[in-house]
């Protein structure tokens, strides 16, 4: 720590901005080293300007603030400090919903909920593009965002453009032709849908039509209508797909234009979507249209808010339920050169793993129930009724009090900050931050909502200063939810639930509880990594380029590679694999609990001759494979040479990264995975032990990138051999 | 014909053209004025109702359900607005005739920034400013239902505007409306038929109005798709309550306070099929509103459903507001063998009620009267069981008294506990309280401690050091009590074990008369045979009466 004569005008920080580096993605866990690296020291001042705006450092202080305007510093980092990340490059996938439900009269608004909705994007896109400076800071940021417009409808039709605008650019200058697209587009596709299902509606009202239409064929039979429940799930499944097709180093935000009239099916759907939002470190926000929920709104369209909320909530995202325009003129007013934030940007383009201040970005229930029109309150005041009295009471009545549970409780053999990234990573959020036993303990508060009222909590401590050996964290899980729900998951019934969705609920919540155990054993197991010599130390067999486990013929379950007579247990190589089998046997999709992950994506050249007939079907109805054997040998040649060693054939190879000094155990290392082996497409997953400098990761994948496009099919004719088509995203 | 049913209704366009009434329904059906003219030749010595004719012909207002009176001609000009008046609300009384409508204008100069490609394109024979769909009604009707009907009307003119904006469907409707008329007026003088009758086959928008109207009368709910895309729906609520042809009849301002007031422990009593309700909702409906219909049942209450069936109690909260407010659902507490029923006081017992007959078709072999007879006196539900029935009757017995609940012919009754002090306040030692009256005493107990003068309060804190010292550690829990019923409380011989006295002072806030056993049991997780001995082993402090839930009581109009 600081000590030193400055400490005595210290002032505390009350709030930290810091602005994102450009070159690749700053990630959770490095967002969450640098907070407690800088912990109870001294905060550097901003950088001049133009030194700020062309730094290449993965985190730059912005600007800091405190309690008192007079003082200017320094500033220490204490541990109630906020912290605000903005990033320079963003990437937003905006998903308007226009569902047959959004065709409805609201009457609060006065207007229909599908012109809502494009009104609602204009002012979010139009308030995102305007220039802002935080403040402490009056340098103007202008972050790049690229945004790709979706429409979403329940009714669906081969013929219905989805996709509005696709991987844009938006700026002040060009924002107005973008929505203008939008607005065309989006007009031109209700009258599409207005056809259809004016048509649908005939279709079954009338007999003559029906039987018509049967005669016609086909015409009808290409619209399906999606069931609501499934609506979340596949607007969130295009938007992922969306954004993965954005820049890659760029955060990634989707923001969902809904009236939610839509559910999820049951828990287990909730979880996995939850899980891919995470997995992707996607914000998922809402901006909701129509009014809130008031008993006299239309039949059966129900607006679901509370799952909304959760889904922000839990993706760290914002709940907007008014999207009010935002006035240029009023930035003007407030003097020349004030670019003060809106609403916007503090809600989509800020990231902060405090919960307490990210759950600003939820506009509540209450209030969402309170917006009344004048013309409501008039009526509710002649009628000497007090509404908002009534929903206050209301509120109340639908609240229930929270109980706390201590779950379990454990000690892992690794550091805090690994422990603390693995969590922040399967989105918890830091709750507070304390150091107790007069500053000799560290402890750190986890949440994370699980459910509607049900949450996580997560509590981890260790001895502070952090020491780099032999460290230990303790941790304790602690469950808050209402009496029922803790009832229904601690004991064990006698007699299982009638409701399938209830014992879902305790199913998943069972799982969620051992998946937290497993995921924590498999920390401290790759963490153990540089540890014990015999997990790095690479077998003879293995050095020589032998795979360390091959696939047994029909088999899934991968067997070490033995020498001949050396079948002991003890062998150097079991020894080796105790480590390395776990390391193989997890799953891709989980990768990026524990690691930082990258993804190459490869189009690899067919052999040559193409088998003739290619595009013929042969007798038996199927048409000939294309195949890529000879790229695919090539590129397993490159992996080989590029790893350490390989863990199996055409499939996972390890490359250690050592410290400078080679006498020393190596700090880290990395996994490549090709994953789909057989096709033209290719696509490779590089992952890195977490806690891996984001500087060695970017190397490292820049460099395997330059190897991979240099490589040739071994009997290749012309020069382009494998040809790498695919870009570069990194998780 | 119910006071809240509509006239008439009319649509009224203002346009280049001038302005014009392009359809009302009913329009009356010209025969029927034609039958009365044809009448008076025959009847030649009927001089007294030749005079009646004249009067009908001058006389302007409702008659018989029918608006009488008034011209096309007028009622166009009448309803049709200066474009200042247009985007709010339209009121106009005639003598016993009110006219309810919201005029919108049909294009605004600045409407959009973004205007459609075709709009600024339009050619300008179309030249609508503006319509105006109103509803007719009778005047001496409710301000409330007033508004409903103005909330409607204007529901109709947002999705005609957005449907003119985007498909140019009024003008079309228009049009076509436009069309018939002038057909018709070319015709010769003689043939007096109806445009209007010429209008609904070739006018979706006609025929629109026509279900509107029909609904209206019927059922009091609409459901209509603007040109099969806009939805409007809508219920007015004084038309949806009315129940047991009109002996009930639940204010919507009654159905506000009752929603605001649910609990978790209540529940809905579904007062339709759940087989007509589910397909009735539309099929993109929210899937939460589907999913609860299906788990409800009236043995659940409203946190077992949002436990079994995975929605939020809030959403929960929402969705049985929605279906209460559209009058599928009533709020009662969850049907168990401990409620006590009895019946509603107000309930039609007429041998000839239609209830009667709905009964014995429901039940076989049973009578209303003979079962409405066992609940003349409050019982619990376990005391009307048949000790050697057979399952099927029980259930059938729980079955008859769900159709009772439905058509609010038992009325449950909750037992509400008061905390009595048997010490008077006239035996505190150093008070000049004498004057108090056994009256007023009674009124305070009743009211809990606000009591008018703050006499008492005064005096208890005088009393503070005179606190009794053996239980120092309940001082707390007990300071919300006043020294009388501290002092009663404590001369107890249950006081004495210190469980019971923790548990009591611990529900102290329950024993002012505001809330029921079932709600306790609930708030405090306590079983009924837990606070049951509770309340005997108290019973000297305690005064219980029973009564309805006052949530529940507003759906019985009383």
């Amino acid at each position: 720590m600081f000590v030193g004569d400055e400490t005595a005008q210290e002032e505390d920080a009350l709030h930290v901005f810091l602005l994102m580096g450009k070159e690749y993605r700053i990630s959770r866990s490095i967002r969450a080293q640098w907070f407690f690296q800088q912990f109870n020291s001294t905060l550097p001042h901003p950088k001049p300007h133009d030194e700020l705006i062309d730094s290449n450092e993965e985190l730059e202080v912005l600007s800091v603030i405190s309690n008192n305007l007079d003082n200017c510093g320094p500033y220490r980092l204490v541990p109630s400090t906020h912290i605000t990340f903005i990033g320079r490059r963003y990437r937003f996938v905006f998903c308007l919903d226009i569902s047959p439900s959004l065709a409805t009269v609201d009457i609060q608004s006065g207007t229909v909920i599908t012109d809502e909705a494009f009104e609602k994007f204009k002012n979010c896109l139009s308030g995102l593009v305007a220039p802002f400076s935080v403040p402490g800071n009056n340098i103007v940021l202008f972050p790049e965002l690229y945004i790709t417009v979706l429409a979403y409808t329940s009714i669906l039709n081969p013929e219905a453009p989805q996709v509005l605008i696709q991987g844009c650019l938006v700026t002040e200058q060009n924002v107005n032709t973008v929505l203008e697209l939008v607005h065309d587009q989006l007009t031109e596709l209700e009258d599409f849908l207005a056809k259809t299902t004016s048509t649908l509606y005939c279709d079954t009202s009338d007999e003559i039509n029906r039987t018509e239409s049967d005669q016609r064929g086909m015409s009808s039979n290409s619209v399906t209508l999606m069931s609501p429940e499934a609506g979340p799930i596949s607007i969130l499944k295009n938007t992922l797909l969306a954004l993965q097709l954005l820049p890659g180093n760029a955060s990634a935000g989707a923001v969902v234009i809904t009236d939610g009239v839509f559910a999820l099916p049951d828990a287990s759907a909730v979880d996995s979507l939850l899980a891919q939002l995470r997995a992707s470190t996607v914000c998922c926000s809402f901006i909701k249209v129509g009014s809130g929920f008031h008993a006299h709104c239309s039949l059966g369209y129900v607006p679901h808010c509370d799952m909304m909320q959760f889904i922000a909530m839990a993706s760290s995202g914002a709940y907007l339920a008014k999207a009010p325009p935002v006035s240029r003129e009023g930035r003007r007013v407030d003097g020349g050169d004030e670019f003060t934030m809106n609403l916007y940007h503090k809600a989509l383009l800020c990231w902060n793993f405090q919960r307490d201040f990210d759950l600003s970005k939820i506009d509540s229930w209450i209030g969402d129930c309170l917006e009344l029109s004048e013309e409501d309150l008039a009526w509710a005041l002649k009628g000497k009724r007090s509404i908002s009295y009534a929903l206050s009471e209301w509120e109340q009545n639908a609240m229930q009090p929270s109980m706390r549970k201590r779950h379990l409780e454990a000690k892992l053999h690794t550091s805090i900050t690994s422990v603390l990234s693995v969590r922040l990573r399967e989105g918890y959020s830091i709750q507070d931050v304390s150091l107790a036993k007069g500053g000799k303990q560290l402890q750190v508060r986890l949440t994370i909502p699980w459910k509607h009222n049900v949450q996580i909590e997560y509590l981890a401590h260790s001895s502070w200063p952090l020491c780099t050996t032999n460290c230990m964290t303790h941790v304790e899980v602690t469950i808050e939810a209402p009496y029922e729900f803790l009832h229904d998951v601690t004991y064990p019934t006698k007699q299982p639930f009638t409701s399938g969705y209830r014992t879902l609920v305790v199913r998943r919540f069972r799982q969620t509880m051992r998946s937290l155990q497993s995921t924590d054993e498999m920390l401290v197991h790759l963490h153990s990594f540089s540890s014990n010599p015999s997990y790095y130390t690479i077998p003879d067999s293995a050095k020589k380029g032998v795979p360390l486990f091959h696939l047994p013929p029909n088999s899934n379950n991968p067997v070490l590679s033995l020498q001949h007579g050396r079948k002991s247990s003890k062998s150097q190589e079991s020894q080796f694999a105790v480590f390395w089998k776990p390391v193989f046997s997890l799953d891709t999709t989980g990768w990026q609990r524990w690691m930082h992950c990258h993804r190459i994506g490869l189009v690899l050249e067919h052999d040559v001759p193409l088998p003739k007939n290619l595009h013929l079907p042969m007798e038996n109805d199927c048409s000939s494979a294309i195949q890529c054997r000879m790229a695919l040998s090539s590129l397993n040649s490159l992996f080989r040479n590029w790893s350490s060693f390989v863990l199996l054939e055409n499939h996972s190879y390890i490359k250690f990264i050592t410290s400078k000094n080679p006498e020393d155990a190596p700090l880290s290392f990395c996994i490549a995975r090709i994953t789909a082996t057989r096709g033209p497409c290719i696509v490779i997953k590089v992952a890195f032990l977490g806690g891996t400098a984001g500087y060695m990761r970017n190397e490292i994948v820049s460099d395997l990138k330059t190897m991979l496009s240099q490589i040739t099919a071994p009997l290749g004719v012309k020069p382009q051999k494998a040809q790498i088509k695919g870009k570069i995203s990194s998780v | 014909m119910d006071l809240c049913d509509p006239v008439s209704i009319i649509l009224v366009t203002a346009g280049s053209r001038g302005q014009s009434l392009l359809f009302r329904y009913p329009f009356i059906p010209p025969c029927q004025t034609e039958r009365r003219e044809k009448e008076i030749p025959k009847n030649r010595f009927a001089l007294a109702k030749v005079e009646e004719n004249t009067d009908t012909r001058n006389f302007s207002g409702i008659k018989d359900g029918h608006l009488i009176g008034f011209s096309d001609c007028t009622l166009a000009n009448i309803l049709s607005p200066n474009s200042d008046a247009c985007g709010t609300k339209f009121e106009l009384k005639v003598d016993e005739v009110l006219f309810v409508g919201h005029p919108m204008l049909a294009y605004e100069r600045h409407d959009r920034e973004f205007k459609r490609s075709d709009s600024s394109s339009r050619k300008d024979d179309v030249m609508m400013k503006l319509f105006n769909v109103v509803f007719v009604l009778q005047a001496s009707v409710e301000p409330s239902v007033v508004h409903c009907y103005h909330d409607l009307s204007k529901r109709i003119a947002i999705a005609l505007k957005h449907e003119e904006i985007r498909y140019r469907y009024l003008s079309s409707e228009r049009e076509a409306m436009l069309s018939v008329h002038d057909e018709m007026s070319s015709m010769p003088e003689d043939c007096a038929e109806s445009p209007f009758q010429h209008i609904l086959p070739r006018s979706k928008l006609a025929r629109d109005f026509k279900d509107v109207f029909k609904s209206l009368c019927a059922t009091g709910s609409v459901r209509l798709k603007i040109n099969g895309w806009v939805n409007v729906s809508f219920c007015l609520p004084h038309k949806v309550h009315n129940l047991n042809q009109g002996t009930i009849h639940v204010k919507p301002e009654a159905i506000h306070k009752s929603l605001a007031a649910i609990r978790p422990y209540h529940t809905l009593l579904f007062l339709v099929d759940k087989e007509y309700l589910v397909p009735s909702l539309p099929g993109d409906c929210s899937p939460a509103v589907t999913r609860l219909v299906k788990m409800a049942s009236p043995l659940k209450s409203f946190q077992t459903l949002s436990q079994d069936t995975d929605i939020p109690l809030s959403q929960v909260f929402a969705i049985a507001a929605h279906l209460v407010y559209w009058g599928m659902a009533t709020i009662v507490f969850p049907l168990c063998e401990s409620n006590v029923y009895v019946v509603a006081p107000n309930s039609s017992t007429s041998i000839s009620s239609p209830l009667v007959e709905e009964f014995t078709s429901r039940f076989l072999r049973m009578s209303l009267h003979n079962v409405l007879s066992k609940f003349s006196l409050p019982a619990p539900l376990s005391g009307h069981k048949d000790p050697l029935g057979l399952p099927q009757q029980q259930a059938e017995q729980v079955q008859m008294v769900v159709w009772m609940l439905q058509r609010r012919l038992l009325i449950q009754l909750h037992t509400y506990v008061f905390l009595v002090p048997t010490v008077q306040s006239d035996q505190w030692p150093n008070s000049q309280t004498g004057g108090l009256g056994l009256e007023e005493r009674k009124v305070r107990w009743i009211f809990g401690d606000s009591f008018p003068d703050g006499r008492s309060s005064f005096a208890a804190d005088e009393q503070e050091a005179a606190e009794n010292e053996a239980h120092p550690e309940l001082e707390e829990e007990l300071k919300s009590l006043t020294y009388a019923e501290r002092k009663s409380v404590l001369l107890v011989p249950a006081a004495l074990d210190p469980e019971d006295l923790k548990l009591f002072t611990r529900l102290t806030p329950y024993f002012r008369g505001n809330h029921h056993l079932e709600e306790v049991m609930y708030y405090e997780n306590l079983t009924r045979s837990q606070l049951l001995t509770l309340i005997e082993k108290f019973r000297d402090v305690l005064f219980s009466c029973q009564h309805e839930d006052p949530v529940t009581l507003y759906f019985y109009n009383r």
